[in-house]
């Protein structure tokens, strides 16, 4: 949890990257909860969608996903899917494309089953970077298209 | 399982989308919201599935993979289909 002085020690552009990200996270856990996954999902497509928007963000996506996970700690239970939905969020606002949604799925040294979701920016897990050993993706392009 | 023909054809469902770990199969459900396994023959049904196929199909392939008895097959192979319906995991074309 961050202290008040801390936040307040933030620049200005963190300290709304911290307040936007509460807000998307809240919002990406409440559509999670209202509406079917599938459609959650497939807007998550990376199509463009303002084509045209030049890429601007005083903060880079490294920070951005720091706020995002900041900002995960004061809303408790969020879990990798909506922090990596309101990171790609995030970086749509700031015209940058090409984030995409993986959602993985593994078996881990025990035999155990899990599943894990997380961001990918040009090749790199930007969000839920975690321990991405032996997750396999699952083929979202598959619903996406259908979007 | 009423309405199951020899010639009804099995497709997976739009509203999935799978993957293989070692020889599982494992399926994300978009009906239910949840992930199914799929192990040995299952396992091989969901693949040989990635196209559409006719039951007839299924079972010629089966019985041709494995040492099993025709009666059997066809019964596991419905309890299977069946099962993979009620989730929603496929569908069944059944031309009249």
């Amino acid at each position: 949890m961050m202290r008040p002085l801390r936040f307040i020690r933030l620049s200005p552009p963190e300290q709304a990257a911290l307040v936007e990200a509460a807000c998307h996270l809240a919002w990406f856990r409440y559509r999670l909860f209202a509406q079917p996954l599938e459609r959650v999902v497939i807007s998550s497509s990376p199509a463009p969608r303002r084509p045209g928007r030049a890429a601007r963000s005083s903060l880079s996506v490294e920070r951005l996903a720091w706020a995002v996970r900041v900002a995960a700690r004061l809303l408790p239970g969020t879990r990798c899917l909506p922090r990596a939905l309101a990171l790609q969020r995030m970086l749509w606002r700031r015209g940058i494309q090409g984030a995409e949604l993986h959602i993985g799925v593994a078996r881990d040294a025990n035999g155990a089953f899990n599943a894990h979701a997380w961001m990918e920016l040009e090749g790199r897990a930007i969000m839920g970077e975690g321990n991405l050993q032996g997750f396999r993706s699952l083929p979202l392009n598959n619903l996406l298209q259908r979007g | 399982m009423t309405g199951l023909l020899p010639t009804s054809i099995i497709k997976r469902s739009a509203s999935q989308v799978s993957t293989f770990l070692n020889n599982e199969a494992v399926i994300l459900g978009m009906e239910k919201e949840e992930y199914y396994s799929l192990n040995a023959v299952g396992a091989r049904v969901w693949s040989l599935i990635e196209e559409p196929r006719t039951v007839r199909q299924l079972l010629t392939e089966l019985l041709r993979l494995y040492n099993v008895e025709s009666g059997k097959c066809e019964q596991d192979l419905v309890a299977l289909l069946s099962r993979l319906v009620d989730e929603g995991l496929i569908e069944i074309e059944s031309k009249p």
